[in-house]
């Protein structure tokens, strides 16, 4: 839950550390990170695990009005973990890519008309206005930290991770908790969405990792070896 | 309603294999008959505009991933999602979504992402490409003295791409992790001290404390959007980046370090003879920059499997 998580090994900040960075925030420019302006929490499990779910708060941001970045942290808090990375794109987007990415992509309709994705402190009206975009959309997933099983750090390989596509596949405790501590009710949020649509297509049958589960792996590669071409070294 | 063919946005695509189609009256049917048989190649009828088919008659199955989709391939063939110049596709920003933007940045608390202070320019290369290499914007957030995460971008600018996240951590910490682990990571002493990663906006002198802290630490940057190969939009599985060396194969080409400097009115010259005097690390594992000693970097796969499940649904 992201209620509690093991703490990041390691000392506390030296002072003069937190000086010098509160001076670099105030000097320097960060409109990237400037460009992300919405909060939307929902529930990721990982592609090749169904009982593996977590709790993932997006802080997104639109490049276009066709495509969103996300940065994915376990919680809205100041301390809360930088665990992955989603990229929303309109249906339009999704089907120009070749057919073995889709798998690694995801639809929304499901979690949005079922009223699991939502927008922390927005209210019904403004965040239907968004979600209504949001349903058609499909999206992939990296998570980079796996601290649903309690790693204190970033362990092992990036992995995919897939959204909630059928009534019964999210687990009831972590619903609860969400519902309590965000004031939410899913059920509410069903029935105020019911009008809302998915992707004029349909679900691709590709998307959602057509259907089973998807693995990373590791291998080693070797090395191209350096160009011929002669360069200059600094 | 039935499926129409996908529609590419130039001829240069016709060569591509006909894209599955789908039924589009009935969404959830058409993912069921996928996952009740996803044991078998699974078949579903390919449509026309004309409407020759109805229903589910087999002509085409669905694609096993295959090693195109490892981050270390090239791009698996023409498709709209790859193009000259890497543009991005797709509208500008509407109004609508604009002024929803504004009302959720009013009322929602951006707490975690206010916590990046620091930003830094360096550069990457690829772990299973060295000649590969990108200019990168890291936005940084220190957790605690000995650890530190990064979102990082391709630019500075509004406009800017995300295109991975990198971790950051002290030597100390490092050197607790199993050694499977530690061949991920990379050494960031070669280019902080010679001047590739500098602090935009910050005068030399100023950055001097940050840099004497991180020279001894390691990184672990996995790339997701590889903007430099073309890529319009984030395609296959993430890539695991490494850092320059004073080894031949990992030095960055100078025209990708002039072009930064140049952009930010620095020179990386100057830079690293100001840190001559700064304390290299005693000591770098050798199982960090991985490549190094063994001639070999890392690959991510993407494979198909059996999902794992309660077994009341898939």
């Amino acid at each position: 839950m992201a209620t509690s998580h093991v703490d990041v090994p390691g000392e506390p900040t030296e002072t003069g550390t937190a000086l010098l960075e509160t001076a670099t925030g105030t000097i320097q420019g960060f409109q990237p990170i400037n460009n992300i302006h919405q909060h939307l929490c929902a529930f990721h499990f990982y592609a090749h695990d169904m009982t593996r779910q977590v709790e993932a708060h997006h802080f997104c941001g639109h490049l276009n009005e066709d495509v969103r970045q996300c940065l994915i942290y376990d919680s809205p808090n100041k301390d809360a973990r930088l665990i992955g990375i989603e990229y929303i794109v309109v249906e339009s987007l999704f089907l120009t890519l070749p057919d073995d990415e889709k798998p690694l992509w995801h639809s929304h309709e499901f979690e949005v008309k079922g009223g699991y994705l939502f927008m922390p402190g927005v209210p019904g009206m403004v965040e239907r206005q968004d979600l209504k975009q949001v349903c058609k959309t499909y999206g992939k997933v990296i998570h980079f930290w796996q601290d649903d099983r309690g790693d204190p750090l970033p362990l092992g390989i990036p992995q995919i991770m897939m959204a909630l596509t059928r009534p019964g596949q999210l687990d009831e405790n972590i619903a609860k908790d969400v519902e309590k501590r965000f004031g939410v009710s899913f059920e509410e949020q069903r029935e105020q969405r019911k009008d809302l649509t998915g992707p004029d297509h349909g679900i691709h049958p590709l998307a959602n990792a057509a259907g089973r589960g998807l693995k990373t792996e590791l291998r080693e590669v070797d090395i191209p070896p350096a160009t011929s071409m002669p360069r200059v070294f600094v | 309603m039935h499926g129409i063919a996908h529609v590419s946005e130039s001829t240069d695509y016709e060569r591509t294999p006909p894209l599955t189609v789908w039924n589009t009256g009935k969404d959830d049917i058409s993912l069921i008959s996928i996952q009740k048989s996803f044991k078998e190649a699974p078949r579903y009828s390919c449509y026309h505009k004309k409407g020759q088919k109805k229903g589910y008659k087999g002509i085409h199955s669905v694609p096993y991933l295959n090693r195109s989709m490892a981050s270390s391939d090239k791009k698996s063939g023409p498709t709209p999602a790859i193009g000259p110049g890497s543009t991005l596709p797709g509208k500008p920003t509407t109004l609508g979504s604009k002024l929803i933007e504004s009302g959720a940045m009013m009322l929602q608390s951006m707490a975690p992402v206010r916590q990046m202070n620091l930003h830094a320019c360096t550069f990457a290369l690829y772990g299973h490409d060295l000649s590969r290499q990108i200019e990168t914007h890291h936005f940084i957030q220190r957790i605690n003295q000995d650890f530190l995460q990064c979102a990082v971008f391709d630019s500075d600018k509004p406009s800017a791409r995300l295109i991975g996240v990198e971790y950051i951590v002290s030597d100390n910490i490092f050197e607790t992790l199993p050694s499977e682990e530690q061949k991920l990571w990379h050494s960031h002493a070669y280019e902080i001290k010679t001047g590739l990663w500098t602090l935009p906006g910050m005068p030399e002198l100023l950055q001097d404390p940050e840099h004497k802290s991180l020279t001894k630490t390691y990184g672990k940057f996995w790339c997701t959007w590889q903007v430099d190969r073309g890529d319009r939009l984030p395609l296959g599985a993430p890539s695991l980046m490494m850092s320059a060396q004073a080894v031949d194969i990992a030095r960055v080409n100078p025209e990708l370090v002039k072009r930064r400097d140049r952009k930010y009115g620095v020179s990386r010259g100057d830079a690293k003879e100001s840190r001559v005097e700064m304390a290299e690390p005693e000591w770098i594992n050798p199982n960090a920059d991985y490549w190094k000693q063994h001639g070999k970097g890392f690959a991510i796969d993407v494979v198909p499997v059996e999902m794992k499940s309660s077994g009341a649904l898939i």
